[in-house]
């Protein structure tokens, strides 16, 4: 059984739950709720964009960018998919256990 | 450590990052009470600072009571004027909105999900006209002296807390803050507690009740959606955080 490794990564996961729970989130609210420095964000984001995971919106407020990003449909399955994953795991290691 | 064990932390650990998604949600949600929030806080403080300034004014005023009343009645257009400007001007609302994420612009922005509303549409407009009806109803009889000032509340209660509850069960869409559910109680047991003579209300006049039981405990529960929004927060930074290292 092969998970995700694309979620699996911990601050991944995190940042896809997150997303699941609202419409979107925008990069500063990530930021500081993860406590992650902007290169780390990035290069996660990227991650999860070009797996086609999330999507991105880039806007200005003023001069200012804002980017905010979403859980696209391909990302929900995805998540629910490890999920649906770690539950088989858990119930194979209680079997054994047992 | 055993299987067992590695197995329950696991399950502990599947069970906090599920709980994030659920905190995120939260979070979202108390937002919405963001605008409503200045609005309240607008409304409350002009007309506490206009009955200041006519508490302040009035030993200068005594005896020429027409300068006390035009005072008065100008504060009150001023209150409404701002009220309506802020309820239904465009530009109104959208100043709302900015003040009110103002507040929020510390965490970064985030959007509630919408969700679908739990009544059609066209119950809500018909709910709409109704309150619209009944308070028409409440201002004409009640300045023909037909209804008694004191009892203004409770009566208002009548047709008041069920639009409330109507306008809750629309706004689903987007899904507002779980607190403004407070607010037809609280509109409530106020209003049982000015029918039945309580001691402490009854020095109150009817105006202000009104006052209190909308603005009042409007403000007041926009500032507790506030403060609730701030401990999610701090739970969701917490929950996101403490298990950043772990795979």
């Amino acid at each position: 059984m092969n998970l995700d490794r694309v979620i699996h990564e911990p601050v991944r996961l995190r940042i896809m739950m997150i997303l699941a729970g609202v419409a979107s989130a925008d990069f500063n609210f990530l930021r500081n709720t993860l406590a992650l420095t902007n290169g780390n964000l990035s290069s996660h984001m990227d991650r999860l964009e070009r797996t086609g995971y999330v999507a991105v919106t880039k806007s200005f407020n003023g001069k200012v960018p804002h980017t905010s990003y979403q859980l696209t449909e391909a990302g929900q399955t995805a998540l629910d998919d490890y999920w649906a994953q770690l539950d088989e795991i858990r119930n194979l290691d209680a079997d054994r256990g047992q | 450590m055993s299987e067992r064990n590695e197995s329950t932390d696991r399950g502990q650990d599947t069970q906090q990052l599920q709980e994030v998604s659920r905190l995120a949600e939260l979070y979202a949600r108390h937002r919405t009470a963001g605008p409503f929030l200045i609005w309240s806080v607008i409304v409350v403080a002009m007309v506490l600072g206009i009955r200041a300034v006519i508490y302040l004014v009035r030993p200068y005023v005594q005896g020429h009571d027409q300068a006390i009343i035009a005072l008065v009645l100008g504060g009150m257009v001023l209150v409404l004027a701002v009220t309506l400007f802020f309820s239904i001007n465009r530009l109104g609302g959208r100043l709302l909105q900015r003040w009110g994420h103002k507040l929020f612009d510390h965490a970064g922005q985030v959007r509630q999900r919408a969700l679908p509303s739990l009544i059609p549409r066209w119950l809500f407009v018909l709910a709409a006209a109704a309150f619209g009806i009944c308070l028409a109803g409440q201002i004409i009889l009640g300045v023909m002296g037909y209804l008694p000032q004191k009892y203004m509340q409770p009566i208002s209660a009548v047709f008041a807390v069920p639009f409330m509850i109507f306008l809750g069960l629309w706004r689903r869409t987007p899904v507002t803050s779980p607190v403004m559910g407070l607010w037809p109680v609280l509109y409530t047991a106020h209003a049982i507690l000015v029918a039945t003579d309580v001691p402490l209300f009854r020095s109150i006049d009817g105006g202000t009740h009104m006052f209190i039981a909308t603005f009042g405990y409007g403000a007041l529960i926009g500032l507790l959606a506030y403060v609730h929004s701030r401990l999610t927060l701090r739970k969701l930074k917490k929950l996101t955080r403490s298990n950043s290292t772990k795979g």
